[in-house]
């Protein structure tokens, strides 16, 4: 058994076509997710808001306003300011950043007590520009609405002002929206697309699967024959190749994962054991695929591949691999029709990946789980007899 | 091919007299259709122990099919195979290890190098790892591929190929071995390092089932030689018992300028089945006779020819295959 084990990995290893499909196809499918995703999660993370303000004057609003901004600017807060002395030099400071590296999005001059904004203009394609320009507009309404309730209450009851406490509460963040973290990990659009894409890598596996069987049927290849007039058991030869093509599937999901976790640093929710055992099952159930597909009789050997290609394609599609579009399609198709979801492999290693990450509760993994190592078990049910089977009545 | 160290007892006779009242392969009344094609018709065959076995047949005619059938990768109508006295089924591993194939169409792994393919089939007869490795060795030095260890298939010539598969079917020194048209599209001088090679295995103990087209390398080999067409036996003995069941006899050759009156005087000579007159030399295939030469000389000297040389070539298996399985043209 070990001879035959030892013997069937190498050879796939040493086999382009498996490599390409099973090892190089999801990394390089993953690097272009990486390039095309990192701009939008960029753009929705906190950024640095960059400024350039015009240095007041003495006047009390000037004063007033100056205050504002050194509270914007503290160090935990997003702003950052850059002082200029007049309006012309703050809107040369901004034009030189547009030039370089595009950290100033915009310049404040406070005319008669009020804020006026300047934004870049300039426009890229996440653009990020307008977010920014956007939050210093923000920043400069709050103040405008901070300055009108204070100059309202001086003019209706100025004793309050002589509260010390009030005055600071004016000028306090409304804390209106409580932030609650609900699920295991930061909810993030884009990361449904890597569990999809590895729920595609995971069922590409299923081509170790199928070459592995068709080197086992005497009807399908000279090699096939040959190792069944063998001495060993048939049994035992069947055995030891599937458990090669498992070992080749689960070892290239495993370093797609891996690039996926660590290089590209996709969250996984951090709980990466539980990620191997959804990589170990969808291993398992690829290689039953590549085997069901096998047995259909009367077909070559690359009509199989080209079967085995489009379940593969058919499947995430109904995983939502393919955009926005088609995974809105999949998620309303799997609202209306659980049953589809559920016999489709690259769903369920995708919402076994999405339960890792977003669920305390260990119970949908291991639904999903199940439910993989259940069609694992039937398609391996499937072609059981075709593996078995030594003799036929043509070659 | 080097000589292979035997670990089998040497027979004492590999003459083409069985040398055990047990045949090691024995098919009896064996029949196989696809469908309406009746490719093993009653087949029935029996072979002794140290024998070289030929089986010769135009294409389609069942050789394959009854190695196959035998071997059990084809499912069979209706016969039995025993084989080394048992009952031959595809779970007869004891059997098997007792058995070496070397296939018709090249079966090894395109993957792995010459030593890694034939560790790999020799693995899958003999699970002791040093004693594999002596007998991938030794394997590897009969068919001389020691400068192609680490070789990929596809980096093989095709004769280098045919030896690697030969290498593979003969690793575990199975006592039958099954040649499955071996020399097919190999160059002269491979296809007679596997004739050694296999002469020598035949010496060594082995019994040989051998599968051809080509005739003198059966004729050169094979101690028993079985013509089957459609899946029926139409003869089967020694090379010189085939030869006697024929009515060809001598092939006389002669180099002369023969008029067409005297040629036609040769045609109606009485012994005289085939004669071919082309570019200066007569050809004439007669039947099995004591005064041909003579005749055919006497009726030159009556037209006052001088022949040139002359030479008799006794009756080849070409011969007796094709007259046996007819001239015309196969599918």
């Amino acid at each position: 058994m070990l001879n035959t084990y030892r013997y069937t990995l190498i050879a796939f290893i040493r086999m382009p076509g498996i490599m390409i499909w099973a090892l190089c196809f999801p990394l390089i499918l993953a690097t272009i997710f990486v390039a095309m995703f990192t701009p939008i999660e960029d753009m929705a993370a906190v950024n640095e808001v960059g400024m350039v303000v015009v240095e007041p004057d003495d006047s009390p609003d000037g004063q007033a306003f100056s205050q504002f901004i050194d509270g914007l600017s503290a160090s935990d807060s997003p702003y950052r300011v850059v002082y200029a002395n007049t309006a012309a030099d703050a809107e040369r400071l901004v034009r030189q950043s547009v030039d370089d590296d595009g950290s100033l999005f915009g310049f404040v001059e406070l005319k008669d007590g009020v804020p006026h904004v300047s934004v870049a203009g300039a426009t890229s394609s996440d653009g990020i520009e307008e977010l920014m320009a956007s939050m210093i507009v923000l920043a400069m309404d709050q103040y405008v609405a901070n300055a009108s309730l204070i100059k309202g209450l001086m003019a209706e009851n100025p004793s309050v002002l002589s509260d010390p406490q009030v005055v600071a509460s004016i000028f306090e963040p409304i804390q209106a929206t409580a932030q609650v973290q609900l699920t295991q990990s930061q909810p993030k659009e884009t990361v449904r697309f890597y569990f999809a894409l590895l729920g595609m890598a995971a069922l590409f596996g299923g081509s170790v699967g199928l070459a592995a069987c068709q080197r086992l049927r005497p009807n399908s290849s000279a090699v096939g024959a040959r190792r069944s007039v063998g001495a060993t058991n048939h049994g035992v030869v069947v055995a030891a190749t599937v458990l090669a093509s498992w070992t080749i599937c689960f070892a290239c999901l495993l370093v797609a994962f891996c690039y996926l976790r660590f290089v590209a640093g996709v969250d996984f929710g951090g709980r990466d054991v539980l990620c191997v055992g959804t990589i170990a099952a969808s291993s398992l159930t690829a290689t039953a695929l590549g085997c069901a597909v096998s047995a259909i009789p009367k077909l070559r050997g690359d009509a199989k591949s080209g079967i085995l290609t489009g379940i593969v394609c058919f499947a995430s599609l109904f995983a939502g691999l393919y955009g926005q579009p088609t995974m809105q399609f999949a998620d309303d198709l799997a609202a209306q029709f659980p049953l589809l979801s559920l016999v489709n492999p690259a769903s369920q290693i995708a919402q076994s990946f999405y339960s890792i990450m977003y669920y305390d509760s260990l119970a949908p993994y291991a639904f999903h789980l199940a439910v993989l190592l259940g069609m694992a078990v039937v398609l391996f049910l499937l072609s059981v007899r075709s593996l078995r089977r030594q003799r036929y009545a043509s070659l | 091919m080097e000589p292979m160290k035997s670990a089998r007892p040497t027979p004492s006779s590999t003459s083409n007299i069985p040398t055990t009242l047990t045949p090691v392969v024995s098919v009896t009344d064996l029949v196989k259709r696809y469908d309406d094609l009746v490719a093993l018709d009653h087949l029935d065959l029996e072979i002794a122990s140290g024998e070289i076995f030929g089986l010769l047949g135009p294409n389609g005619s069942g050789k394959t099919t009854a190695i196959h059938c035998i071997l059990q990768l084809l499912t069979y109508d209706k016969g039995t195979i025993e084989l080394f006295g048992c009952p031959m089924t595809q779970t007869s591993y004891d059997l098997k290890r007792r058995i070496g194939i070397v296939p018709q169409a090249v079966a090894v792994f395109d993957e792995l190098t010459v030593r890694e393919n034939v560790d790999y089939f020799c693995g899958l007869y003999v699970r002791d790892k040093s004693e594999r490795k002596q007998l991938v060795a030794e394997a590897i030095d009969f068919v001389g591929l020691n400068e192609y260890l680490r070789a990929r298939p596809r980096k093989l010539s095709g004769g280098l190929l045919r030896r690697l598969n030969i290498a593979c079917g003969i690793a575990h020194r199975p006592e039958l071995i099954f040649f499955d048209e071996p020399t097919v599209a190999v160059d002269p001088q491979s296809r007679a390092a596997i004739l050694d090679g296999i002469k020598r295995m035949n010496a060594e103990g082995s019994t040989i089932v051998y599968t051809s087209h080509y005739m003198e390398e059966v004729e050169e080999l094979c101690t028993r030689i079985m013509i089957m067409d459609k899946g029926r036996t139409l003869a089967c003995g020694t090379n010189e018992q085939l030869k006697a069941l024929v009515a060809a006899g001598e092939k006389i050759v002669i180099e002369a300028e023969i008029p067409e009156a005297a040629l036609m005087r040769i045609r109606a000579l009485p012994h005289a089945l085939v004669v071919v007159y082309e570019n200066g030399k007569l050809e004439v295939t007669c039947e099995n006779g004591e005064h041909n030469v003579a005749d055919v000389l006497e009726e030159l000297s009556k037209a006052r020819i001088r022949p040139g040389r002359i030479w008799a070539e006794p009756p080849t298996l070409n011969d007796v295959f094709l007259e046996i399985t007819g001239r015309e043209l196969r599918d």
